[in-house]
């Protein structure tokens, strides 16, 4: 197996997106889910160079959906996790558990003294 | 519905159809709730988004490359240089690594910008520029030629040997041919055109008396790094899609 390729904080939000999203992951749904999880609206243009970014690294991988009228007849470009997006999600994700161990910054002892 | 069309026809340019048109289908849904303005705004900021790259990586390459051919050239036969006379057995590989390191310097610039330092046809073409401009400005120093060798046996070993490495030298050397070859075209050509203007040695009122041979070499050179890019963008992108079909084959 190579090496897990390491993932920037926007591609971590995008991939976490899409596996909420499960099926129904497209530009749109995409960029809602963020809206509303983080409270950031992405701008279209980093949201699409950083989908396909992702998809040359292996991360994600897309196929064109259904056309709607409310789109003027235009087909979705629907968005998976593939194994490799997921190892390094995982991997990211650990790296992040692994730093905030002993910080207690949800509540407790030190989350005063670290929110100043 | 025509702007829709306009902003499709204009994306189609810059990228795949499929992906234009998903683009702009995503667009057209969100303008109901966001209104016109926003829809002109987000098909900016998409465009731009995804060509700025191209044209600060063409610029940036094409100086980075006439500026290091320039700087070899001193450095190897101008008047300040530690050089070696035109008939020591190593010159025309000296001369040879000159044209190569510039071509490499140039690619490194290109690809940097455009693909990232994390793409691996961009590191190995930097792994060349920087074994080149060493042994350029330090090939009479045994240490550096003797570790120069060694560098460039590692990456010509991981070329071979690895699957990602062999990929990656495809790009770099197809390029780098073209960018060779567009040399032994442009020059000889500007070398003929000069000739014809007047025979024999030029000075600067020549240069100024005849401005279309600057103008003749800058376009020649221009025609050469055109062919140089698309060759790295179109193998790269091509040996990226198959690397694409294969792990969805592999995933299938």
């Amino acid at each position: 197996m190579g090496r897990i390729a390491s993932l920037g904080e926007f591609e971590q939000i995008v991939l976490l997106a899409i596996l909420r999203l499960d099926t129904d992951a497209y530009g749109v749904s995409i960029r809602s889910e963020i809206t509303a999880r983080t409270g950031r609206a992405p701008s279209p243009g980093a949201l699409y160079t950083t989908l396909d970014r992702m998809e040359e690294k292996g991360m994600v991988r897309s196929w064109m959906g259904e056309a709607t009228p409310q789109r003027g007849g235009r087909a979705k470009r629907n968005f998976a996790v593939t194994k490799a997006g997921r190892s390094a999600l995982v991997h990211a994700q650990r790296a992040y558990q692994s730093l905030l161990e002993g910080l207690n910054l949800l509540g407790g002892a030190h989350a005063g003294s670290i929110g100043g | 519905m025509l702007a829709a069309s306009v902003v499709e026809g204009i994306l189609r340019r810059v990228t795949t159809r499929d992906r234009a048109t998903a683009i702009v289908g995503d667009l057209v849904e969100i303008r109901e709730q966001k209104g016109a303005v926003w829809f002109w705004f987000s098909a900016a900021g998409v465009l731009l988004s995804l060509v700025w790259r191209w044209p600060l990586a063409f610029v940036a390459s094409f100086y980075a490359g006439a500026w290091s051919f320039a700087a070899f050239l001193m450095a190897t036969v101008g008047i300040n240089a530690q050089h070696i006379p035109e008939d020591h057995p190593w010159a025309q590989v000296l001369w040879g690594i000159v044209l190569l390191g510039s071509c490499a310097i140039a690619l490194s610039v290109y690809a940097g910008i455009r693909y990232g330092l994390r793409d691996r046809a961009t590191q190995m073409v930097v792994a060349w520029a920087s074994l080149a401009t060493a042994v350029v400005y330090l090939w009479w120093v045994p240490a550096v030629l003797v570790t120069c060798i060694a560098g460039a046996a590692a990456v010509v070993l991981y070329s071979v040997c690895a699957r990602e490495g062999r990929r990656a030298s495809v790009v770099v050397w197809a390029a780098m041919a073209v960018g060779v070859c567009g040399f032994f075209v442009w020059a000889p050509l500007a070398t003929l055109y000069q000739n014809w203007l007047k025979p024999g040695p030029w000075g600067s009122d020549d240069m100024l008396q005849h401005p279309s041979l600057g103008r003749l070499v800058f376009s020649l050179m221009l025609f050469g790094q055109l062919a140089k890019l698309w060759v790295w963008s179109w193998l790269r992108d091509w040996l990226a899609g198959t690397r694409r079909a294969e792990a969805r084959s592999e995933m299938l």
